[in-house]
């Protein structure tokens, strides 16, 4: 047991805590509730976002990194997280809205009256307004944050319990997942689906009950516990790495077959690593979409999948940190320059238009990088800091 | 002597060609043997068969021989623990049947203590290993495999700074710390300095005091050197067996040797 605590406070982790706290409260000092609002309130909910999206980068570096499944799907998983608390958020806030809109009226509503008018309000937009039966849950917060563990969990076992068995590996299991991605995608863009085809969920970031605290306040809230998930996910993942446990993954991932000949059912190891942080990954896209505001079906495309796995690399795979670093700082220049505040550089006959150029440097930094240090960012700064022994 | 593995009558093919014909070989317990053959005689699929890695077109597989006393009969009858036909490799490596691969396989970029750490005999349940912790007996048993194996020094070091002869030698060790009932080890002394072949030598003898095992080269030297009964095998069936002397005046074994 003292192993394992002195293993919670070695040097990386502790860093990292006081690393992330620190930054917590200097962002709270300078925002608009409590401080001097330097910060506006929209940067702390793309800061908030950034985190959740560097809590999905390290479940990437664990599955990918680590164990050695290059998965193409992590970011669907996220996406259904997503989906999950945003049904309940939406259902609320409706349900709050009718029956406000209802206390005029002479007589109270009936049930029947009250759910059509809820079905009314959310599936108009797809021409409907019976409240689909995977609805059924909507009313209840705990149920729905059930289901953020659940749904991709028990997809990630079913799908990763008959890929790993049949022995699919490497580049083939990537297309397999990046598969089931472009399916789930495909699917929630029609309109039967039941979760409002390509409009998505929509006004997310006005939570049912506490609303009357104002969006400042509220984006606040979310950026701290996506710190707070941020860390425990990182002791958890750093603790574990770190273990027997960690040893063996790591060499299933350099040599699966001496692995399996020691007597371990590889397998199992790949599915339990392949659940753990598909279920992770949602939590993060539970903490992600009411900070967003909206979801809907693009979110879930292959292509987000693969860029999650473009973060890793850049960062550094095989280096919880790397994972970190690479999301944030691709994530947070990404938005910079999508975001129009990037100078254009104008060429005589043709301007660089970073909205439109965006990608092309980063495809362009993703190559550099990868020819010129194998281990990303991390392994670029290693190279140049920690002397060769 | 009770028999340990017992393989009966196993053929294979790969897209017709017959890698192994008809074979059948047995290996009693704490036994040393050898099997030799030239390139492409069927020993490495021979070794994937036992492991799990190959399924047999026919034949049986069977292991952990054992007499039960029949009440109704008065006598003895012998049964078989396990039917390895049924088993995954991770089943079969479990049972007691550790396997050294023709080219040193080690986790290379972990060091040589995690390495054996690995191997452990202990359970292999993930669930079970993400509180595994090592032990003082477990330490001082590692310790014991390390001097065995003559890698002491080298505990930290990672395992791909090794020098071919210490992987082999590191791979051997990890078998031990799985503690296996059959030992199964393909050209152990392939890529090895003179020395080091003594030493591996004498590591293999010790290591049949209280484990059946099973070597699999193709210099006729290095078998001589362990004065084991010897086995020939040639396009997937036996050529000859018994001692080194036996078999290597045999005709058809120095045809196959030296005739091309």
């Amino acid at each position: 047991m003292t192993n394992s605590i002195n293993d919670l406070l070695a040097r990386h982790t502790l860093i990292f805590t006081i690393v992330i706290v620190i930054f917590s409260l200097f962002i709270t000092f300078f925002s608009e509730p409590y401080g001097n609002g330097l910060i506006s309130t929209s940067f702390v909910k793309t800061l908030g976002k950034t985190v959740c999206l560097c809590i999905i980068a390290l479940a990437m570096d664990v599955v990918w990194g680590y164990c050695g499944i290059l998965s193409l799907g992590h970011f669907a998983f996220f996406g259904l997280g997503g989906y999950m608390i945003g049904m309940w958020l939406m259902y609320e806030r409706t349900a709050i809205i009718v029956q406000e809109a209802a206390t005029n009226e002479l007589l109270p509503l009936t049930e029947t009256e009250l759910s059509n008018a809820i079905g009314n309000q959310i599936f108009g937009v797809v021409g409907g307004y019976d409240i689909p039966s995977i609805w059924m849950f909507a009313d209840s917060l705990g149920l729905q944050l059930i289901l953020v563990i659940a749904v991709p969990g028990i997809l990630a076992f079913i799908f990763g319990w008959l890929a790993f068995r049949s022995r699919v590996t490497g580049v083939y299991l990537s297309i397999l997942t990046q598969a089931l991605t472009l399916a789930l995608s495909l699917y929630l863009f029609q309109n039967d689906s039941g979760l409002r085809g390509n409009n998505g969920l929509s006004g997310l970031q006005n939570i049912p009950g506490i609303e009357y605290l104002g969006q400042e306040v509220i984006s606040i809230g979310f950026f701290w516990a996506s710190c707070i998930f941020l860390i425990i996910i990182f002791l958890i993942f750093h603790s574990l790495m770190k273990s027997k446990f960690g040893l063996i993954i790591t060499s299933i991932r350099d040599n699966e077959t001496r692995v399996r000949f020691l007597g371990y059912n590889v397998e199992i190891y790949k599915l339990f690593i392949f659940v753990l942080t598909a279920i992770i990954s949602s939590i993060a896209g539970a903490l992600y979409y009411p900070q967003a505001g909206i979801i809907n079906p693009a979110e879930l495309a292959p292509i987000a999948s693969i860029y999650l796995a473009v973060w890793v690399a850049i960062g550094g795979r095989g280096k919880l940190y790397g994972a970190i670093i690479g999301a944030a700082f691709v994530s947070l220049f990404s938005s910079w320059f999508t975001g129009g505040q990037a100078p254009d550089i104008p060429l005589g006959i043709f301007t660089i238009e970073w909205v439109n150029w965006w990608t092309v440097l980063l495809g362009f930094g993703f190559v550099i990088i990868t020819i010129f240090s194998e281990n990303g960012i991390i392994g670029f700064l290693r190279n140049i800091f920690v002397k060769e022994k | 002597m009770n028999t340990l593995l017992k393989v009966e009558k196993i053929s294979v093919s790969f897209d017709g060609f017959k890698a192994i014909n008809n074979l059948s070989y047995s290996i009693g317990k704490n036994e040393l043997k050898a099997i030799i053959g030239p390139n492409g005689a069927g020993k490495t699929t021979f070794m994937d068969i036992i492991t799990g890695q190959t399924k047999p077109d026919e034949g049986k597989v069977l292991f952990g021989e054992r007499n039960v006393w029949l009440e109704s009969d008065q006598k003895y009858q012998v049964v078989w623990d396990e039917n390895l036909l049924m088993k995954s490799e991770s089943q079969i490596a479990l049972l007691g049947i550790g396997r050294k691969f023709q080219r040193p396989t080690v986790f290379e970029l972990k060091t040589v203590f995690e390495n054996l750490f690995i191997s452990m005999k202990k359970n292999r349940n993930p669930f079970s290993v993400l509180f595994q912790k090592l032990n003082k007996d477990e330490k001082n048993l590692i310790e014991n495999i390390l001097d065995e194996i003559s890698l002491t020094n080298e505990q930290d070091r990672i395992a791909g700074e090794l020098s071919h002869g210490q992987k082999q030698w590191l791979e051997i060790g990890m078998l031990l710390t799985q503690e296996p009932k059959l030992l199964l080890i393909d050209e152990p002394a392939a890529g090895m300095t003179s020395n080091e072949r003594r030493q591996t030598v004498e590591i293999l003898k010790k290591l049949s005091e209280d484990k059946s095992v099973i070597v699999v080269e193709h210099d006729m030297e290095f078998v001589k050197d362990l004065e084991c009964e010897v086995t020939v095998l040639h396009e997937g069936s036996i050529l000859s067996e018994g001692s080194i002397e036996h078999v290597s005046s045999n005709n058809e074994v120095i045809e196959v040797y030296l005739g091309r």
